[in-house]
């Protein structure tokens, strides 16, 4: 790893000394990605399998799939998702507002981005498998300002404004 | 043999099982967004981010059940661990991280689903505290890179880096690796490579994207640009895969 060592002096260190930014050593560079001190992790994970692994639940839960989604059509008890796996293979979903945690409900609208995980939560011989489910705040996000997606997002629109109208 | 998933089924009854997880290429990622300027530590309590809503209930509930909440070690450990007093607070979430001190501000997370809306939260924290001092901007995005394709690290990294001379030099059992500054679009950017020390036959790719900020409101527009730089970082990653051209 090129950081500065810890015991190198600063006068010498300019070229080696990385930006303020950067993660500090215990938090998440090379050899501590699962080995920070605030995690249970196992000290050997050579052998981990290459699927994700959450850092406080190190050793307790494991995304197993997870969705990027966008709200298309609201419903009064469910709704229609264009939904992106991990893998990125593209969908449409229906999701029952019952099932989204109230905390969330609230933001709610077309075109706001959802989240859904898919989480294995194991502890001991028991495995229980859960499903989280996020939507964004009207701050914590934007829509893409590609012209190329614009184009696409307006054309859908008015598709939709002209079935309206002609039916 | 590996079949995806259905889609155009309700995602509250969609089968999930083992086998097909196990099939799920989701890459080893840490990722953090930090901002330098002048903090007060002792606002972050669990209660803020529940007062606030700048993040799900679910998220932030299982250090609400501790009492008190503030201005002690209550545990250092899993979720639900938090550290505040007036010169640092650590807040182990769910699924993230909150590390803040007088003059350092970090939100982290290794979690797959969670990554890709870092630079979104962050936006929406610092949109309740307009007035904050801040002076720097940081994305950080640390990939443990399996190798695929039949090649091995030390063939991929010696065609990357033909440093064998200067290995020889530095004594036995040598691990080179480079780092290289640059410039991309507003950002200096500092990419780190090197064989992966935490998983077999695998690429550490360290990327930290750095800029400069004056004002809240600046730093919040970078901010949600988190996923162009994330996306930036994935093609930086993969290129480095797919070995020089």
């Amino acid at each position: 790893m090129i950081a500065q060592p810890l015991t190198q002096e600063p006068a010498s260190a300019a070229n080696a000394t990385g930006p303020a930014t950067a993660p500090r050593p215990a938090v998440g560079r090379n050899a501590s990605l699962h080995r920070r001190p605030d995690t249970h992790a196992p000290a050997d994970l050579l052998a981990t399998p290459a699927t994700a692994r959450s850092a406080v639940h190190a050793t307790k839960s494991v995304v197993e799939e997870f969705f990027e989604c966008t709200i298309e059509q609201i419903e009064a008890e469910q709704l229609m998702l264009r939904t992106r796996a991990s893998n990125g293979e593209e969908g449409v979903a229906w999701l029952r507002i019952a099932d989204i945690d109230e905390s969330e409900r609230k933001y709610i609208a077309l075109g706001v981005p959802v989240r859904v995980a898919v989480v294995l939560n194991r502890d001991g011989k028991t495995h229980v498998r859960q499903h989280t489910i996020r939507v964004l705040r009207p701050d914590q996000w934007q829509a893409p300002i590609v012209d190329d997606t614009r184009k696409q997002i307006a054309a859908m629109f008015l598709e939709r404004m002209r079935a309206l109208v002609t039916r | 043999m590996c079949s995806p998933p259905p889609t155009a089924t309700p995602i509250s009854t969609q089968p999930t099982d083992l086998s097909y997880a196990s099939c799920v290429a989701v890459p080893h990622r840490f990722a953090n967004v930090v901002v330098l300027g002048k903090f007060n530590p002792a606002i972050f309590h669990a209660d803020w981010f529940r007062k606030h809503d700048v993040l799900p209930a679910f998220e932030v509930a299982p250090m609400l059940t501790q009492e008190p909440p503030t201005r002690e070690v209550i545990d250092v450990g899993g979720p639900g661990a938090l550290f505040i007093s007036n010169e640092v607070a650590s807040l182990a979430f769910r699924s993230t991280r909150l590390d803040v001190d007088r003059d350092r501000f970090s939100f982290a997370s290794d979690r797959p689903d969670w990554t890709p809306d870092l630079g979104g939260y962050v936006a929406s924290f610092f949109a309740k505290l307009p007035e904050t001092p801040v002076s720097a901007l940081g994305f950080n995005i640390l990939d443990h890179r399996p190798v695929a394709g039949g090649v091995n690290v030390p063939t991929l990294l010696s065609r990357w880096l033909p440093l064998d001379a200067l290995a020889k030099i530095a004594g036995d059992q040598a691990r080179p690796g480079a780092t290289v500054v640059a410039a991309w679009k507003d950002f200096q950017l500092r990419l780190t490579l090197e064989k992966s020390i935490v998983l077999e036959n695998a690429v550490f790719v360290g990327q930290n994207y750095e800029v400069k900020v004056k004002t809240v409101d600046q730093l919040r527009q970078i901010l949600l640009r988190w996923p162009e730089v994330v996306a930036h970082a994935d093609e930086v990653a993969t290129r480095i895969l797919a070995g020089p051209q």
